[in-house]
């Protein structure tokens, strides 16, 4: 078996996913460790090196120790366990770093575009709590279509941004509760978000003085699981006549602007059962299952493989002075190492 | 899980393995984008073990 094999695979412009493989040599599944590599930007506020990494009355400090380096160090360390435990194990595990998951999620869905897996382990930062559902992301741009004109000629101009008021109005107002099952309004939450998160409207600062013609805004929707896109977008545009009601004068485009999808994975599967039985062996209480708002790169991958998310850090994250204890980073170390000796086990 | 894997897989925690590795990914910058120095120090450690 040795030691396995590393590599890495470059996703696009240089951006580079990071694989170890350790494969037992005997028929048998095939697991899957991953996370990502890269993090938000460092907040204001640090009173010490955000680079540091150190080590001090039990917690570990550092810029995105918690989303989610030590997630990826954890599952590491588990692999590690595994190998080194003498576990008679089958099949193979595959411990892979990706890139991009702040961008596009290009580096998990090159992955899967190369390669299978049959389970999987996604260490994104719970809190040590079992995920097994978390919602998507739909983007909306709208753009509200006016008449330009130099301001002194006001008379002859159809502001856009002006119009645009009345439609974020009526899109603050919304408050829209999906027809969803119990199981999911307990694990992701009964109403389905939305906000308008960017403007963009009028000439650059420092331009020259003109009244718009465009204003577009960015509208952020949270779909829980199984929320087509038709039935959010249906919402968007009925607070959209909404204002046109109100106003006439309001035209307005919308684009479907991205689509990241939900996820979720069946309480039942193997791996999830593999993990939890694990985390009640080092926890020594029974385990609660939870779903989340946030997008784990099981927006692009969690149709494609069975997978749980489960791993060390929680909020509050990304900001000043971020720790984390080691305790969780040993807890979750042997948590992955269960999981995997569970999943691969010989007979 | 029967208790003899259990058992060593305590034995061989390695989590001087998950501590370090954390540390050195946490001292490199991967702001969204530049992971390749991070990934870089992924295999080395990696490789540091054979």
């Amino acid at each position: 078996m040795g030691v396995g094999k590393v590599w890495s695979e470059q996703t696009y412009e240089g951006r580079l996913n990071t694989l170890w493989e350790v494969d037992s040599g005997k028929p048998g599944p095939s697991l899957l460790f991953t996370g990502h590599l890269d993090t938000k930007p460092v907040c204001e506020g640090w009173q010490r090196d955000p680079f540091d990494g150190a080590i001090e009355n039990g917690r570990l400090f550092g810029h995105g120790v918690m989303d989610m380096k030590a997630g990826l160090g954890s599952l590491a360390g588990g692999i590690v366990t595994l190998m080194e435990s003498g576990v008679d194990f089958r099949g193979k595990v595959t411990f892979v770093a990706v890139a991009d998951h702040m961008g596009q999620q290009t580096g998990s869905i090159d992955l899967f575009r190369r390669h299978k897996f049959d389970h999987c382990v996604l260490a994104e930062l719970t809190d040590m709590q079992i995920y097994i559902a978390h919602r998507g992301r739909y983007y909306f741009d709208i753009s509200t279509i006016g008449r330009s004109a130099h301001t002194c000629h006001k008379y002859s101009a159809i502001n856009a941004i002006e119009k645009m008021l009345p439609v974020i109005e009526e899109l603050s107002k919304l408050k829209y509760f999906p027809d969803i099952s119990e199981e999911l309004k307990e694990l992701v939450g009964p109403e389905l978000y939305t906000a308008v998160g960017r403007i963009y409207g009028g000439l650059f600062p420092g331009g020259p003085s003109m009244i718009p013609d465009r204003c577009t805004i960015r509208v952020d929707t949270r779909p829980q699981p199984g929320v087509p896109l038709e039935e959010v977008k249906a919402i968007i545009v009925a607070a959209i006549e909404r204002a046109k009601a109100r106003d006439p004068q309001i035209v307005c485009e919308i684009v479907d602007a991205d689509v990241k999808d939900w996820f979720m994975v069946d309480r039942n599967a193997p791996i999830v059962d593999a993990l939890k039985s694990s985390w009640e062996s080092v926890m020594g209480r029974a385990a609660a299952f939870r779903g989340g708002s946030w997008l784990g790169d099981t927006a692009s991958f969690g149709k494609l493989c069975e997978t749980v998310i489960f791993g060390p850090g929680g909020e509050p994250v990304y900001q000043p002075n971020e720790s984390l204890a080691l305790t969780d980073i040993e807890a979750a170390t042997r948590i992955y190492a269960l999981t995997a000796a569970k999943i691969l086990q010989a007979s | 899980m029967n208790a003899h894997a259990l058992e060593k897989v305590g034995a061989s925690l390695a989590v001087e393995t998950s501590v370090g590795l954390t540390q050195e990914m946490v001292r490199i910058d991967s702001t969204n984008g530049p992971e390749s120095g991070t990934a870089s120090e992924v295999v080395g450690r990696r490789q540091s073990l054979e």
